[in-house]
């Protein structure tokens, strides 16, 4: 039960979160542990390779897991605000059934999400206006200016009426930058350019309000200008909505530019969280730091070869024991590193790393033995 | 047909290229337009090079590089290559955009090609050995037992080990399926490799390996590499010239340092400063680009680039800028590129 309490400042807060996915083979612990927090109306980038936990972190916050993965413990605390009256509710998301009334009130409507391949995450036979259109009648109620028949037609199933639901994705669509609004509200995915339905999925998203946007490598499959365009337009939007966001993405780049905070990820762990600032300049976990160095970064790349991270991600069934990057780590210690499991301790410039470099016990263990 | 490149150090070069795909409509199938994916452009790479072709999809880099190594026939220009099959000096010089196609297999033994997608360009039901052995058998080299040995020196040279093999390509990581890619194409000792977007579809930490396997291979068989991709990062790292391209035209071509640092064309820079930087402290100020790119079957007048470049007049909705040597080794597409001061990266 969510006995805890929140910093008021705080929307979700995610602790040790855990989800296993069954397979064949045995079982698959996609997330080991998993811990950060996102602020209010603050963007959180969560960093990772590929296989690392970003997009199942992603899919439990929504409770749309596949149907093999389950949350097998942990918290996902989701500060609640209620409009009307202003107090706010901790509803912890993990005990939530995906197809409660519950979740289904807040997913899509104040947890929205936006997928990287705006092409299949749209269906072909909707118009972009019957998508956003569909959000909208799902999730807002309807205003009180409708006339009295209609009112009373209109309570019963307590929906925004159709021609109502169109005029706000025309509005929506206007705001995420589509020229001519009200004739693309008709065009279906196909007639929009892999930009504009990576806006219509923005409209989707934002049409309800939502408190807080999970964007999952949202500009991955776009060009470098369309790119930038996308991600101006989300921090643009993100101002005038004050919604939070969760910003998952391999890009560096692109989380230097839109992320206040930083979440790195490998293996199903969150291995050092903290202000962006704090990752780029002071990174303390030797991961974050090879991650950093191993990109190549334009103007200082003349002649030189680029650092690399030893060895790939390891697969699901044969992490190595102890901290899970020792296989690869530059700094490893033996004998240490992979027999002991490193928590998120505080380091560098007061973001938390989990590292046993940062452990003060095991670092006068490892000296202590060194003089001997 | 005698051809001839009048700088010995140039491998390959191409002169004014076209390739128009045509529309067709209709019951009879009428050609009623065509799509001008590539349409007038000429550069050259320089033996031991590495030329970085960058643009947004649809600009036609991949069209463009396919043409030039005659993977699609070109509607217009000539593509003159130095072959050095016969081992002479300077080599004998083809022009690969009219040679008969059975003259071109073999001078295909000296240009090879790495492709994006690791997954797709293998095909699963052959081990990794029959991959990367079957250019040699397709040009008749293969020897069985002694191109085993060939076969496991190429496999340690981009660092796959020998008991890979008799493995299948599902077996494999992205990364390692690159380097299976990787060594086929290495396989008939090409001189020209076109590699067409080789890491954009790996991880972050892969992808320094692979593009530093790629420049040690380079140094190790003598390579000149043809790198198109659209990540500006990449391309700056691993190139010594960059070509832009932008709807089926060259728009700049510079050495990298000078078209980063001083670029000429007014979407060259707007392109760089859309590219994200891993600084947050110091963030680029970006040049907004308004609208899309125009559609190549339909293009806009004069300089395609005019209805979303801030510089524009009138001169640029009604003339074409052609590509204009304007410095040392510098080319851009631009009215008034000598005029503009335009911003480029520290």
């Amino acid at each position: 039960m969510a006995t805890a309490t929140l910093d008021s400042e705080v929307l979700l807060d995610i602790r040790d979160l855990q989800v296993h996915f069954d397979v064949r083979r045995g079982t698959v612990r996609a997330l080991e542990g998993v811990n950060f927090t996102i602020r209010k109306s603050k963007t959180l980038g969560v960093i990772g390779e590929s296989g690392s936990g970003k997009s199942v972190t992603a899919r439990a916050i929504m409770q749309l897991l596949a149907k093999n993965g389950s949350i097998v413990s942990g918290e996902m605390l989701y500060n609640r605000q209620r409009d009307d009256s202003g107090d706010s509710e901790l509803i912890d998301i993990a005990q939530q059934p995906s197809d409660s009334q519950l979740m289904r009130d807040l997913r899509g409507g104040e947890i929205a999400m936006i997928f990287q391949e705006p092409m299949s995450s749209l269906t072909p036979v909707y118009t972009a206006g019957l998508h956003i259109g569909e959000s909208i009648q799902l999730h807002l109620k309807p205003r009180q200016t409708v006339g009295d028949q209609m009112a009373k037609a209109i309570a019963r199933q307590n929906r925004i009426p159709r021609e109502e639901a169109r005029q706000i994705a025309v509005e929506m669509l206007d705001k995420v930058g589509i020229p001519r609004p009200e004739e693309r509200v008709v065009s279906y995915p196909h007639e929009l350019s892999g930009g504009q339905r990576q806006r219509v999925m923005i409209a989707i998203a934002l049409s309800c309000g939502p408190k807080l946007l999970i964007a999952d490598e949202p500009t991955t499959a776009l060009d470098v200008t369309t790119q930038a365009q996308i991600n101006d337009l989300m921090l643009d939007l993100q101002e005038e909505f004050g919604m939070a966001i969760m910003y998952i993405t391999h890009d560096l780049g692109v989380i230097a530019e839109m992320a206040e905070d930083i979440a790195v990820m490998y293996l199903g762990r969150i291995v050092e969280q903290g202000t962006t600032d704090a990752i780029f300049y002071n990174p303390q976990h030797p991961y974050t730091r090879a991650l950093l160095r191993s990109i190549p970064r334009i103007g200082q790349t003349e002649g030189s070869r680029l650092e690399v991270i030893e060895g790939m991600v390891p697969d699901p069934f044969s992490i190595p024991t102890g901290c899970s990057f020792n296989n690869r780590c530059p700094d490893v210690m033996p004998g240490v590193c992979d027999a002991r499991m490193p928590e998120l301790l505080i380091a560098g410039d007061g973001q938390r790393a989990a590292c046993l470099l940062h452990d003060p016990d095991t670092m006068q263990e490892v000296t202590r033995a060194r003089v001997h | 047909m005698p051809a001839s490149i009048e700088d010995p150090g140039v491998l390959l070069e191409v002169r004014n290229l076209k390739k128009y795909f045509p529309i067709r409509k209709g019951l009879l199938r009428k050609v009623v337009g065509h799509i001008k994916a590539v349409d007038d452009v000429s550069f050259e790479i320089r033996k031991g090079e590495t030329l970085g072709l960058v643009g947004e999809s649809g600009c036609g880099k991949t069209t463009a590089s396919r043409t030039a190594i005659r993977l699609y026939d070109p509607t217009d220009g000539a593509v003159l290559f130095r072959s050095h099959a016969n081992g002479s000096g300077d080599g004998e010089v083809y022009d690969l955009a009219t040679l008969p196609l059975r003259d071109m297999k073999p001078l295909r033994r000296e240009i090879a090609m790495v492709f994006q997608d690791p997954i797709n360009s293998l095909n699963p039901r052959m081990s990794v050995s029959d991959i990367v052995r079957e250019p040699l058998r397709v040009h008749g080299l293969d020897l069985g037992r002694e191109t085993d040995e060939e076969v496991q020196g190429l496999l340690s040279a981009v660092g796959l080990r020998p008991e890979h093999m008799e493995r299948y390509p599902h077996e494999f990581s992205g990364g390692q399926r690159q380097r299976i890619g990787i060594a086929r194409a290495l396989a008939l000792r090409p001189s020209l490799i076109l590699l067409d977007e080789p890491v954009s579809a790996l991880d972050v930490s892969i992808q320094a390996q692979t593009l530093n396997l790629l420049q040690d291979l380079q140094e190790e068989f003598d390579l000149t590499y043809l790198f198109v991709a659209h990540d500006l990062s990449v391309v700056e790292h691993i190139s010594d010239r960059v070509a832009v391209m932008y709807v089926g035209r060259m728009v700049e071509v510079a050495p990298k340092r000078e078209l980063y640092t001083n670029p000429r064309h007014p979407y060259t820079e707007a392109l760089l400063s859309a590219s994200p930087k891993p600084d947050p402290r110091n963030p680029t100020v970006r040049i907004p680009l308004i609208g899309q790119v125009p559609d190549p079957s339909n293009p806009p007048s004069g300089c395609y680039f005019h209805p979303r470049c801030q510089y524009a007049e009138d001169i640029c909705r009604t003339e074409t800028p052609p590509l204009m040597t304007i410095g040392e080794d510098h080319a851009s597409a631009c009215h008034f590129a000598d005029k503009l001061e335009l911003q480029g990266m520290q």
